[in-house]
């Protein structure tokens, strides 16, 4: 029986060796120098080469031999193989990511690690600045555009390797959110909005949506809210509607009314001459006790705290609540916004109700605005190359890349041919397309979007965002003056990757996030008095964890100096 | 006084042959041990090898590095755990729940068993079972939208009744002393049914003589629930409490993180969820597997103790 014992050991003891050689696989083989004058010339693809490719929005669900599988491998001589992995799902990525098996070119939605953690872990290889001048001259110029786009991700001590490819996100741009009110409420109250009202539309709903220039201040807006909750603003009677619905999982639903306090969730200031985040601030403070006083009024419906921002959404629907953030696409009703509040309330075509847009509220000492959605600039995202990639494979993907997502006649890797497969929403070349729906919107048999990273120019945008989203942003949310006035940016940031900031959050933020959420439900219904929490609160803020990601930010760069050297 | 069977088991002992070493044992039966391999093959590669990715608990787990070649982080991850005042909130948490669940919820099942025993007519009793099964079958996603919706302080059934009799609408599921009781309601209510199956079994195996006896000597159907039912499926009841306690630091990830909110972290935030949050959110898969592996940890001490306490105490016990 020892025999026995014996013999099963040893096999264990083996395989377990076998498996742990099996897995160790550190090191990038194809990183370091580069004879660009050894690699095949621009367009030149006369070797036939096998990739793995995945984009930005693949879910898995591209067809083998779809339309742009076929047209690609044709046109640039390669054999594609398609990912099933779906890279909006966590913790697929996550598993995928940690197997150490990923296709030669890779984004994600959801989930994954940061360039420097990939990099790190040997997953990925650099990309040499060279290379990407040679095969992918759009990109370069893209970033040459958008400053400090040409210094950003490249590998700590290099001045010409990159640890990814960077995204455009001109669909950003301008202010990303805005309040809206029951604008049918406030005419039943008697309550005469100020400024000029425009519809957003003339029919789909769209022309019950209204969008006002003009802006309410905080006291105004309590005023409002007062009216909505105990004005019987639906006019049913009862005593069933409330001013403001929060969601329980995030802050969205605060962005202009923390703008009305020079705030923006996960940024950081300077007060009193000190680096503080936003959630340390004594504005923040200030914040949390105007809800907490509102909720104590009755104006935040109270169920909120079961509720996360898509039951909020349903919640809305049922036209108990008056007052809800928007997105400029969601008023505008876009395709994609379908179900969110506030448009969901007028979808139905015998729906009574209407919604006014307006400016973010004025704060007591006039501050107005929303966190701007990128820190910086308008770059963003990550598109990756497996450390398996030669150099070859390398330049043919970069050909590809450049193509796809650069060239503007490169629009059927997205939609097909206009008349064929999709078609112009209303005005051709100034409207959105629309896929006709024999094909797959996505992957699928048409394979649109399968390989693309998810990079928009502003001529790219026009393609998936109505008119009408457009001129609302032509208009007010995206306009200079109003980006200018109204986008709040963080003090520093450390968007050249020059701080452990990466590390310090993957090691504390789950505790800080839990410090933070559990605060601020408690304050806003007041189940704590906040003037007397908040020492406490900060230092507990600052024992775990929230003292080294301020040290860390400290070494930041300042947004300013960054957005100057434009 | 010697017996018959006495001596002719005295007899067998004295003529039985000497044990063969096992190899030949097995070579009279090779043809089972092939018939054995596949799964044990199976069980070794899918159970087993497996748990070469324990190492990463000691580890600073890196992807590209491998399980073998990531660093080992003397212990970090476990240090880490008990420095953590959030963890150990969770720990505290995570036993109060879990020790309710067995102290409540445990019994929940032997006693609807019990009682589903005693209805006579076959008919109802079916319907019974089905209903009472269909909720074990429904995740717990879908299950907290209904739980949210039936104890909603607006529309909920649960706040209509209470309004009803002129009381205050309560948020139970943000409040810290309405949370637990609620998980554990709705805990009991989901698998109650289908969790009796297997006391039903056990009861179904009874020898019916034992009632017919119990009948002749007067005993109603109470006493024969109490005297000869219960005490037929103790063993069976001990198995899974045994089971059950192994599971102590198991105290319902699914249902708690459908269901709770930050309000409730104080009473609500298990290990489970706080590692979800911190470690598995974080891509720190390295930490949840320290946490998971002090979980089993404790769980084997749980059900080693448990096993042995019963056993002292009784004749019953896994091993």
């Amino acid at each position: 029986m020892k025999k026995v014992k014996r013999y099963f050991l040893g096999a264990f003891m083996s395989a377990a060796l076998v498996i742990a050689g099996c897995s160790s696989n550190a090191g990038n083989k194809t990183e370091g120098p580069v004879d660009i004058s050894k690699l095949s010339e621009v367009g030149d693809f006369s070797e036939n080469l096998t990739l793995n490719l995945s984009g930005s929005i693949t879910k898995g669900k591209a067809e083998d031999g779809s339309y742009v599988q076929k047209r690609l491998e044709e046109q640039f001589n390669v054999k594609i193989v398609n990912t099933k992995v779906d890279t909006w799902n966590k913790d697929q990525v996550n598993l995928m990511v940690a197997s150490g098996d990923l296709p030669d070119t890779f984004a994600f939605t959801a989930g994954g690690q940061t360039p420097q953690q990939l990099h790190e872990s040997g997953l990925t290889r650099t990309i040499p600045k060279e290379m990407l001048e040679k095969y992918a001259p759009r990109y370069m110029k893209m970033l040459s555009e958008n400053p400090p786009g040409p210094i950003m991700n490249l590998k700590k001590g290099t001045d010409d390797q990159y640890l990814q490819l960077l995204g455009q996100y001109a669909h950003v741009d301008g202010l990303p959110w805005g309040p809206t009110l029951r604008l049918d409420w406030l005419e039943n109250l008697g309550m005469k909005p100020s400024g000029e009202m425009k519809q957003v539309g003339p029919s789909g709903g769209r022309e019950k949506i209204y969008f006002t220039e003009a802006a309410y201040t905080l006291e105004e807006l309590e005023e409002i809210l007062k009216a909505f909750t105990f004005g019987d603003p639906d006019g049913n009677g009862k005593d069933d509607t409330y001013g403001i619905l929060p969601a329980n999982n995030n802050l969205n639903w605060a962005a202009s009314l923390m703008g009305a306090f020079g705030l923006a969730k996960g940024y950081n200031l300077l007060e009193n001459d000190k680096l503080v985040t936003t959630e340390i601030s004594q504005k923040y403070k200030e914040f949390l006790k105007l809800m907490a006083k509102w909720y104590d009024m009755g104006l935040i419906d109270p169920e909120f705290t079961t509720l996360d921002e898509k039951m909020g959404w349903e919640k809305y629907k049922q036209g108990k609540i008056g007052y809800y953030i928007a997105q400029p696409a969601y008023i505008a009703m876009d395709d994609w916004a379908k179900g969110r509040a506030p448009q969901n309330i007028v979808e139905n075509p015998n729906s009574k109700a209407k919604v006014l847009a307006t400016a973010p509220e004025i704060g007591k000492d006039g501050q107005q605005g929303v966190g701007a959605y990128l820190p910086v600039t308008n770059l963003a995202d990550a598109f990756y190359i497996s450390k398996n990639v030669t150099d070859k494979q390398l330049a043919r993907i970069l050909q590809i890349f450049d193509y796809i997502n650069f060239d503007d006649e490169a629009r059927w890797t997205l939609y097909g041919e206009v008349g064929v497969h999709s078609d112009w929403e209303g005005e051709p070349e100034n409207s959105a397309l629309k896929v006709r729906p024999e094909f797959a919107e996505q992957e699928g048999n048409s394979g649109f979007w399968a390989y693309n990273f998810r990079t928009y120019s502003k001529e790219r945008v026009k393609w998936f965002t109505s008119a009408y989203t457009l001129k609302l942003k032509d208009e007010f949310y995206a306009r200079n003056d109003i980006k200018e006035k109204m986008l709040i940016r963080p003090f520093k940031w450390d968007i050249l990757n020059e701080t452990n900031l990466i590390e310090v959050s993957k090691r504390y933020s789950g505790q800080l996030n839990t410090i933070v959420d559990e605060f601020r439900m408690k304050a806003i219904v007041g189940e704590i008095d906040i003037d007397k929490e908040w020492d406490k609160y900060v230092e507990n803020w600052m024992k775990n964890g929230g003292k080294e990601t301020l040290e860390e930010l400290e070494k930041a760069p300042e947004v300013t100096g960054l957005l100057n050297n434009k | 006084m010697v017996t018959e069977a006495m001596t002719v088991k005295e007899t067998t002992i004295e003529i039985k042959a000497p044990k063969k070493p096992i190899w030949q044992q097995m070579k009279k039966m090779k043809l089972l041990y092939v018939m054995l391999l596949l799964p044990a093959v199976m069980l070794f590669i899918f159970n087993y090898l497996p748990m070469y990715g324990v190492l990463i608990a000691f580890k600073n787990f890196s992807p590209g590095l491998g399980i073998w070649g990531s660093p080992w982080n003397n212990f970090e991850h476990f240090t880490r755990l008990f420095e953590d005042f959030m963890f150990i909130r969770a720990l505290k948490n995570t036993l109060i729940i879990s020790l309710l669940k067995i102290v409540i919820a445990f019994p929940a099942p032997i006693i609807f068993a019990l009682l589903l025993n005693e209805i006579r007519n076959q008919k109802f009793l079916k319907v019974t079972q089905s209903i009472s099964y269909l909720p074990h079958f429904m995740s717990w996603i879908i299950l907290s939208a209904m739980i949210i919706e039936v104890f909603s302080p607006q529309r909920g059934i649960v706040n209509f009744i209470i309004t009803a009799f002129h009381g205050n609408p309560i948020n139970f599921l943000s409040s810290k002393v309405f949370f637990i009781p609620v998980l554990i309601i709705t805990d009991i209510w989901k698998e109650i049914g289908y969790g009796a199956i297997i006391y039903l079994a056990s009861i179904a195996s009874v020898d019916p003589s034992q009632y017919e006896a119990a009948e002749m000597d007067g005993a109603g159907r109470f006493k024969k629930m109490i005297h000869i039912t219960l005490p037929s499926i103790m063993p069976m009841v001990i198995i899974l409490f045994i089971l059950r306690l192994g599971g102590v630091l198991n105290a319902g990830f699914d249902q708690i993180l459908n269901l709770y909110n930050p309000l409730v972290y104080e009473v609500a935030d298990i290990i489970d969820t706080y590692v979800y949050r911190s470690g598995l959110e974080q891509f720190q898969f390295d930490y949840a597997t320290a946490v998971g592996l002090f979980k089993n940890i404790i769980g084997i001490i749980f059900i080693l103790g448990a096993n042995a306490i019963i056993r002292r105490k009784s004749e019953h016990g896994i091993w």
